[in-house]
């Protein structure tokens, strides 16, 4: 276990929540959800071992730059993409409206981690090291 | 040349002889065509076609010829705004009102940081404003949200070319549309957006009989009429039908393998994702009869030239870069591009939002430099003298982000440039919201509807009142001469620029101020350093060079000194990793690809093919809203009227804003020529005329957008939804859903009155009164009997505009 650990395992459950969530739907912007999501879940099954075979030092950034950079800008689609499911599906209610709190507060909680991990690797690797990894929005007040 | 000769369109009001005719390029759409404008006693009085310039041979559209009565406006903005404490705008000097953005700028930064500032510019100003925005935004604030309404307009346009050949620069020009066989015009309603481009096309048509032209459109348009072959999709399904398309190209044989397997990447992905698209299946989505499908596959199959060009029917659509790129797809795969005749010519809406993306305005870098490449990021640093790691850096945000991000509370300062939102921009209400709670800057000549969210305005000189460039839609850089002093107390977009940055004390790295240039000329000087060794290089014009030439396709440098009339003859493509504008974006999802997956696709020099997946329309009609809703323009009015509506012809020619309504959908509505309905959205509503016809499909309703006021009700925007392309996150204004209503009252018929006399009462005629109440004749109306009157019926004839009036 290092300092990434908890927050990627908490990912991970967030996104295998949503694709749960969201298998029986059918709008056409729960079709890119879930393909965003199936690859940032295929990024956090490369991820989560690399995790073990790290537990007492810092991860390898280079081993782990790949699978975080798909992560993190899937993260960046799928979040407005699920901001326009929400308000389609309260401008036509289906089934899938009732789902809505859900799947927000997955996004936030993703989204939470997301920033946290931007934090610690900000503070790991220094800036300049993850500055075309992490996009900028994730990381604080930037000045 | 299609132009046989030249004819020049002039349109002045003047006593007596003009002063002087001032060298300058038409404002208003993205054709780009040569102009002088007429100046007397200090004031701009009119307008005539350059007649050398090879664009348009002196002709000009209607738009054109009445853009100057804007300039003498009697409702010119003449000094800044701020509003009060009270809530109002008041009057105030240029000192308070850029002291005011200064400190509010400032404050922004240092409790939000830099990604808290915004900065939503436009597709209507120059090069060498879109460059200084680009520099204080990147290297001055440090922020990273540089966006501007060409988001609108001409996005996909910069992602698709990113995705398929590495870089901006759309490959064919308007020399190519000259000498092709076959024209495609894919969700390009030229007659009515480009008048003077379509004029060029039909004048050949009528001489030569060629190209053989292909129109692509759900609605009948005045563009479709003169079409060989219209394919009348429905909304929605432009990739349904280039997949159907392309399956018969591969079907049939007539993939041209060695240029596919000697200059292509990506064969095998792209041919499985159109497998399974069988005529009958492209069909059954678009609507499109199979016949009329086979015969595109075949003219396109056959043709040995083809030039494509999209417009806002493929960038406004559901799927919008993934269609545009299958249109390259279609090129590459045979072989049709790079040589006379040939290439896709992926429009721009704007006069210069081509030189936006080219600068760097908004999207990526300047000089299309990719934004996560870190190579590109120290070429930046090094020419403008600041640290690299200080340059924002990453994918960019659109406009519908950047409103997700003040809603958020995140973004707290909006500077708008040249650009009217509250109109534009889809699901509007929804934008002002966001917009009331923050600072806003607008500069603009006039208090447009975006003045209702501003905090500061500040008011521009506008065209013939400012020097600089523009890009149009085929790469054709042209000058634009400063023909009169702005009205006093107005300033141009870059004496504002300039001054802010200098407020604002930015500075480079050894303390100097970062901005050293202080007139156009100058700081074009210093942006064709910044193009040197890039696809746009413009290392070989000067603006007296410009002039001279009528206007030069970049690249223009010691290798091309003439301009670039066509890109990719030599089959090379801008795909190094080290040199490409992007790593380009997955394909369906529009996730940026890191400099390794992009790396692993081993490009390099070829041009990339895509699996084209179709993803059906985010909203679509349903049992509360059964009517399919699409806006756009007309050929009498630019985008939000604010130059167009000053202009007495045109507006005389479409003063209010109407609802097309296949007329199978109006009788079964018993609705009456010119009735007013409200058209109701899952987001709001308007009340318009109804202008009934076949020009749209039955199930499909179109709505003009020019027409914004607050008070008027008749804001196409009320209607549209706020979702975006994934790749190109252009809003997706074509499609939504709606309702028609009826706005009817009741008249009880008393005693003896005829149908003549209740017609008369609420002035109609006696046909609209039998129609709206589905009765055959005057004699079924009986005493006593209810019926339905509409609430107004107002006649909206718009004249049809006659291009060709002179033979050339
Ligand atoms: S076609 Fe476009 S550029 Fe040419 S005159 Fe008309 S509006 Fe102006």
């Amino acid at each position: 276990m290092n300092f990434l650990t908890t927050h990627l395992e908490q990912i991970s459950h967030d996104v295998n929540q949503i694709l749960e969530k969201t298998e029986p739907m059918k709008h056409p912007l729960i079709e890119l959800i879930r393909y965003t999501t199936h690859e940032q879940r295929e990024a956090l099954d490369h991820l989560l071992p690399l995790q073990e075979s790290d537990q007492h030092s810092n991860p390898d950034l280079d081993k782990i730059r790949p699978y975080l950079a798909i992560i993190y800008q899937n993260n960046e689609v799928s979040e407005p993409t699920m901001r326009a499911w929400v308000r389609a599906v309260e401008w036509m209610p289906s089934f899938e409206t009732e789902y809505v709190e859900e799947i927000e507060s997955l996004y936030r909680s993703v989204r939470e981690q997301l920033n946290n991990i931007a934090d610690l690797m900000k503070q790991h690797y220094g800036e300049a090291a993850i500055k075309y990894l992490i996009p900028s929005f994730y990381l604080g007040v930037q000045v | 040349m299609s132009w046989q000769d030249e004819r020049i369109d002039m349109n002045v009001y003047s006593q007596g002889e003009v002063d002087r005719w001032v060298y300058s390029t038409c404002n208003i759409c993205s054709v780009g065509c040569g102009c002088h404008v007429a100046v007397k006693d200090n004031q701009i009085v009119g307008i005539k076609g350059n007649g050398n310039h090879p664009i348009n041979r002196g002709r000009l559209g209607p738009k054109g010829e009445n853009q100057w009565y804007a300039n003498n406006s009697p409702d010119r903005l003449l000094t800044p705004l701020i509003r009060n404490h009270a809530g109002q705008l008041e009057p105030a000097s240029w000192e308070e009102a850029m002291a005011l953005i200064v400190t509010k700028a400032k404050a922004s930064i240092a409790k939000q940081g830099s990604n808290s500032i915004a900065i939503y510019s436009t597709g209507q100003a120059y090069l060498e404003d879109y460059y200084t925005i680009a520099k204080i935004g990147r290297a001055g604030l440090h922020t990273h949200l540089l966006d501007a309404n060409t988001r609108l307009c001409t996005a996909t346009t910069e992602f698709c070319l990113l995705q398929s050949f590495g870089a901006d620069g759309t490959p064919a020009s308007f020399d190519d549309v000259d000498v092709t066989d076959t024209l495609m015009l894919f969700g390009h309603n030229v007659a009515e957006t480009g008048t003077v481009l379509h004029e060029r096309i039909m004048q050949r048509k009528e001489r030569e009989g060629h190209p053989y032209i292909i129109v692509v459109d759900p609605r009948l348009t005045l563009t479709a009429r003169n079409a060989d072959l219209h394919l009348q999709l429905r909304p929605g399904t432009n990739v349904a039908l280039l997949n159907g398309l392309t399956h018969i190209l591969i079907r049939d044989g007539y993939v041209d393998q060695s240029f596919v397997d000697q200059y292509t990447i990506g064969y095998d992905q792209m041919a499985a994702a159109v497998q399974d698209w069988t005529p009958e299946r492209s069909s059954e989505v678009t609507g499109i009869p199979v016949d009329q499908l086979e015969e595109a596959g075949r003219v396109i199959g056959q043709t040995t030239s083809m030039v494509t060009t999209t417009l806002q029917g493929t960038f406004q659509s559901a799927d919008a870069t993934t269609a545009c790129v299958a249109i390259n797809n279609m090129h590459l795969l045979r072989g049709l591009i790079g040589k006379p005749g040939c290439g896709p010519l992926h429009m721009a809406g704007q006069p210069s939002s081509s030189a936006n993306r080219t600068a760097g305005g908004v999207g990526t870098y300047p000089a299309q430099r990719n934004p996560m490449n870190p190579q590109h990021i120290e070429e930046m640093a090094t020419l403008w003298n600041v640290e690299p790691d200080t340059l924002p850096t990453g994918p960019e945000k659109g406009i519908e982000e950047q409103i997700d991000m003040i809603e958020e509370g995140k973004v707290t300062f909006f500077w708008n440039i040249g650009t009217n939102p509250m109109v534009s921009l889809p699901n509007r209400r929804r934008a002002r919201k966001a917009l009331e709670k923050i600072f806003v800057v607008v500069q603009d000549p006039f208090l447009t509807e975006t003045a209702k969210v501003a905090d500061v305005i500040l008011p521009v000189a506008l065209w013939g009142e400012k020097e600089g460039t523009m890009e149009n839609a085929d790469r054709t850089i042209n000058i634009l001469r400063k023909a009169v002093e702005p009205p006093q107390g107005v300033k141009s977009d870059l004496q504002i620029l300039l001054d802010f940055a200098d407020r604002m004390e930015l500075k480079d790295k050894d303390g100097q101020p970062l901005i050293g240039y202080s007139t156009p000329e100058e700081c074009f000087e210093e942006w064709k350093t910044v193009s040197s060794g890039r696809p746009c290089d413009m290392t070989g014009m000067t603006y007296d060079k410009l002039e001279q030439s009528n206007g030069l396709r970049w690249p223009t440098n010691d290798q091309h000194p003439e301009g670039t009339p066509r890109l990719y003859s030599d089959y090379k493509f801008p795909t190094h990793a080290d040199y490409a504008q992007s790593y380009t974006k997955d394909q369906f999802s529009g996730r940026p690809l890191s400099h390794d997956e992009f790396v692993k696709k081993e490009a390099n020099g070829r041009a990339i093919l895509h699996p084209t997946r179709y993803l059906a329309p985010t909203e679509q009609p349903n049992q509360d809203y059964p009517m399919w809703l699409t806006t756009g323009r007309l050929v009498w009015h630019w985008h939000t009227r604010t130059k167009t509506a000053r202009a007495p012809h045109l507006q005389m020619a479409a003063p209010n804003g109407y609802v097309e309504i296949h007329e199978d959908d109006a009788a079964a509505m018993s609705i009456v020529q010119g009735e007013v309905v409200r058209i109701r959205s899952p987001r709001g509503w308007i009340e318009v005329p109804a202008r009934i016809g076949k020009a749209v499909q039955k199930g499909l309703v179109f709505v003009p957008f020019h027409y914004g006021s607050w008070e008027g009700n008749q804001a196409a925007n009320e209607l549209t939804a706020d979702f975006t392309d994934p790749l190109s996150k252009q809003p997706t204004f074509k499609q939504a859903a709606c309702r028609i209503e009826k706005l009817r009252k009741e008249h009880i018929v008393i005693g003896e009155e005829s149908a003549e006399y209740i017609a008369e009462q609420y002035n109609m005629t006696v046909e609209h009164l039998l129609q709206a109440n589905r009765l055959n004749t005057p004699y079924d109306i009986q005493m006593g009997q209810s019926l339905e009157v509409p609430i107004s019926v107002l006649n909206t004839p718009v004249p049809p505009y006659i291009p060709q009036r002179g033979r050339a």
